[in-house]
């Protein structure tokens, strides 16, 4: 039998307005196993980018448990889910968030910073990144001196840097052209493959679902509906 | 994560933001340069003071004189008419007793050789030099002078240093003389190599109680307020018309020993009273200015004849006739060392005489001088404090500016004491940026200050200092800075804190 990469299980997410409270994700369970690639398919406010903070280790659920390679996320400590989404998970966003004053090498040693690394350890392992990601000689540009792919290829280079065992990828490919996306896609599905790890990727492209993932998770107004989900709900 | 990388990041965000970092030290800069310029000032003048005093034995020396009052007893007498309340007739009790011709003169706390001898049993106690500054009739073969005689101790700490030929003291009883070197020239022996053939020889000091003596003495019988015109009248008259002294308003001792003196027959009144035979072992010197200044007593020095051993000095002026009881009126102690100077006042205090030291004067300087440093020291806290505000406001700024940065820190794996602790160290380092360079300009300042304050004050006292007036010891150029690091640091601390408690989903939503 597979071994769990991902656990959820009744995982509820309200947030709350004063008084008003609004339901995001309402008593999600799902099982993901080591190595799968998921997609989470759904609408804009859906709840799939909800779901990928609390993956993530971003954010904390309501109510609900989740479990991340054996580990319980909801109840850890703030130190440890810094630790968390430090050594076991990357995270690549839409928006890339990079630090513009930063080149793309300083980019992706960020999160070595903060794992203790010497100097040289850091560059040389932001120089494979980035290599890897066909970045080889763009090292000392800036962000505003990168493409729209380029920035999210650097962006890869820093989720993947610290080798996480997850990646979670929200809507990599929401702001580029389709041949961008294309590069982007392949850099990601490259590594996974290579790597063997376990990804959840948010998107609304429904080819870009079926052509990346082993199994596609639709949501809809924060519960998972249909498809393929259904067979993996415990 | 290493603190190299905390540092660096920190001082990465500083540089990105420069003219904010620029201003924000500024601020930091005038309040430690200000600190330190107060405090190397102080510093500065503390040492100049300190060695003033150090540097000489004046410090060491406590001057005590013999207490005067107008006595129990003549207040208890003095007689107060009229109807007045009692506050204001102890008042007048007072000043009737000193305005009384029978005023007593005697102190109430006289300095008798007892007292002497005891003080020097004091601990920490070195020597006690009385003051028998005394003029004396003085014989030396055919010659007769009349000057000034002074005491001295025995020793190094003495007048060993004036003597030109012979020697000082042997004790302090000795029945010896030193002699000016002005008198043996006037006595013939011109020569240098002449003046080693006076020692040896013999000097008599005599008192004789003659008229001209008393009445140029009458300053002692002022109790009915004669000015200085009217004594030398009376001294005048009394010598023509001694009957007059029944009709003068003074005590009536005083009246009997002028009467003894001016209505006296002619042989009895002329007699030698005192006459004593002392050997020369030495010849002196008047001292310099500068020698003058370190001995007890000063410009008495200036034109001494003779020069007596202090015990000596004692037994002759205790012959001197009026006195049922010898006592001096003032006398130079000296303590062992700086440090017990206040024990020893404090137990020449307890003997009830006066005592004036200059340890007294410079505490009350450097009392002085402690506040006007605290005043300053409390104006440079307050820039400081001004400054530290400015850095919370900016760095509160600066954390609304980095929210995003922040949750993309966060995102890739920073905890929440690696934020908090860029941001502190952020502060801490403009602190130590901003103490450092504060220290540097207080220096440059201090050194162009150093010689406009020198200049002025060298032109008002026309004395060259050679002091500087601003002193950095190590300790001040380390601790301000660090001080100034330790302020910064608290006021990141509310920015920082801010900063550590982000929430990464909303800061990563953040424009």
């Amino acid at each position: 039998m597979p071994e769990p990469a991902l656990e959820l299980s009744n995982v509820v997410k309200t947030y709350s307005e004063g008084s008003v409270s609004v339901p995001v994700l309402k008593e999600i369970s799902a099982s993901i196993v080591v190595g799968e690639r998921i997609t989470l398919f759904g609408k804009s406010g859906s709840g799939k980018s909800t779901l990928l903070n609390l993956l993530g280790g971003l954010d904390r659920p309501t109510s609900g448990s989740i479990s991340v390679f054996g580990s319980q996320l909801d109840n850890q400590t703030s130190r440890e889910m810094a630790e968390y989404r430090l050594n076991t998970v990357g995270i690549i966003f839409q928006g890339y968030n990079l630090l513009a004053m930063k080149s793309a090498r300083e980019n992706v040693e960020l999160p070595l910073i903060f794992c203790g690394m010497t100097a040289k350890e850091r560059r040389a392992a932001s120089e494979r990144a980035l290599d890897a990601v066909g970045l080889g000689d763009r090292l000392d540009h800036k962000p505003t001196e990168l493409s729209g792919g380029e920035q999210q290829r650097v962006a890869i280079a820093r989720a993947l840097v610290n080798q996480p065992k997850l990646l979670l990828a929200d809507e990599p490919t929401g702001n580029l052209d389709s041949a961008t996306a294309e590069e982007v896609i392949n850099v990601i599905s490259s590594y996974v493959t290579e790597h063997s790890i376990t990804v959840v990727l948010v998107t609304h492209d429904d080819d870009l679902a079926d052509r990346f993932s082993d199994r596609v998770l639709r949501i809809h107004d924060g519960r998972f509906v249909g498809g393929n989900s259904e067979g993996d709900l415990p | 994560m290493r603190k190299i990388d905390l540092i660096g990041l920190a001082v990465v965000a500083l540089l990105q933001r420069r003219t904010r970092t620029a201003l924000t030290l500024l601020g930091i800069v005038v309040g430690a340069c200000l600190l330190v310029t107060s405090l190397a000032a102080f510093r500065g003048v503390h040492i100049a003071i300190e060695n003033q005093f150090m540097g000489s034995e004046k410090l060491q020396r406590i001057h005590i004189s013999a207490k005067y009052g107008d006595g129990d007893k003549a207040v208890e007498q003095a007689v107060v008419e009229g109807n007045v309340s009692d506050e204001r007739r102890e008042r007048l009790k007072k000043e009737i007793a000193s305005h009384s011709p029978n005023r007593e003169w005697k102190p109430t706390k006289p300095i008798t050789p007892e007292l002497l001898t005891e003080i020097a049993k004091f601990e920490h106690v070195e020597y006690v030099w009385p003051d028998l500054e005394r003029y004396w009739q003085f014989y030396w073969d055919e010659h007769e002078e009349h000057g000034r005689t002074m005491a001295a101790i025995a020793g190094p700490q003495g007048v060993e240093h004036l003597i030109v030929a012979g020697r000082g003291f042997h004790s302090d009883d000795e029945r010896a003389v030193l002699v000016h070197e002005y008198f043996v020239y006037d006595w013939g022996f011109r020569d240098d190599s002449q003046v080693d053939g006076f020692l040896s020889e013999k000097i008599h000091i005599e008192n004789h109680n003659q008229k001209k003596q008393i009445a140029s003495s009458l300053d002692h019988f002022s109790g009915s307020e004669f000015t200085v015109t009217e004594k030398i009248l009376l001294g005048s008259l009394l010598l023509r018309f001694p009957d007059l002294v029944d009709q003068l308003e003074v005590s009536d001792d005083s009246k009997a020993l002028l009467k003894r003196a001016f209505t006296a027959a002619p042989e009895e009144n002329d007699h030698v009273e005192i006459s004593e035979e002392y050997t020369v072992v030495g010849v002196f010197r008047s001292p310099t200015e500068d020698e003058r200044d370190e001995l007890p007593f000063g410009w008495r020095w200036d034109h001494t004849a003779l020069i007596l051993p202090v015990q000596t000095a004692i037994k002759l002026n205790s012959r001197l006739s009026g006195q049922e009881q010898f006592w001096i009126n003032s006398a130079t102690v000296k303590a062992d060392a700086n440090e017990t100077v206040r024990d020893v006042v404090d137990s020449l205090e307890a003997t009830g005489v006066d005592t004036h030291s200059m340890v007294e004067f410079l505490e009350h300087v450097l009392r002085n001088l402690a506040l006007i440093m605290w005043g300053m020291t409390g104006f440079a806290a307050a820039a400081l404090l001004v400054a530290a505000i400015g850095i919370t406001n900016t760095m509160v700024m600066a954390v609304l500016e980095r929210t995003r940065e922040i949750g993309i820190m966060k995102a890739v794996g920073a905890s929440e004491g690696q934020i908090m602790s860029i941001f502190l160290i952020e502060g801490m380092l403009l602190g130590l940026a901003g103490g450092s360079l504060g220290v540097l300009s207080g220096w440059g300042i201090s050194l162009g200050m150093d010689s406009w304050v020198r200049s002025i004050l060298e032109g008002e006292f026309h004395e060259t200092i050679s002091e500087p007036m601003f002193v950095f010891p190590a300790w001040l150029a380390l601790s301000v800075p660090a001080f100034c690091a330790i302020v910064t640091t608290a006021a990141a601390f509310y920015p920082a804190r801010r900063a550590a408690r982000i929430d990464p989903v909303q800061a990563l939503r953040h424009d």
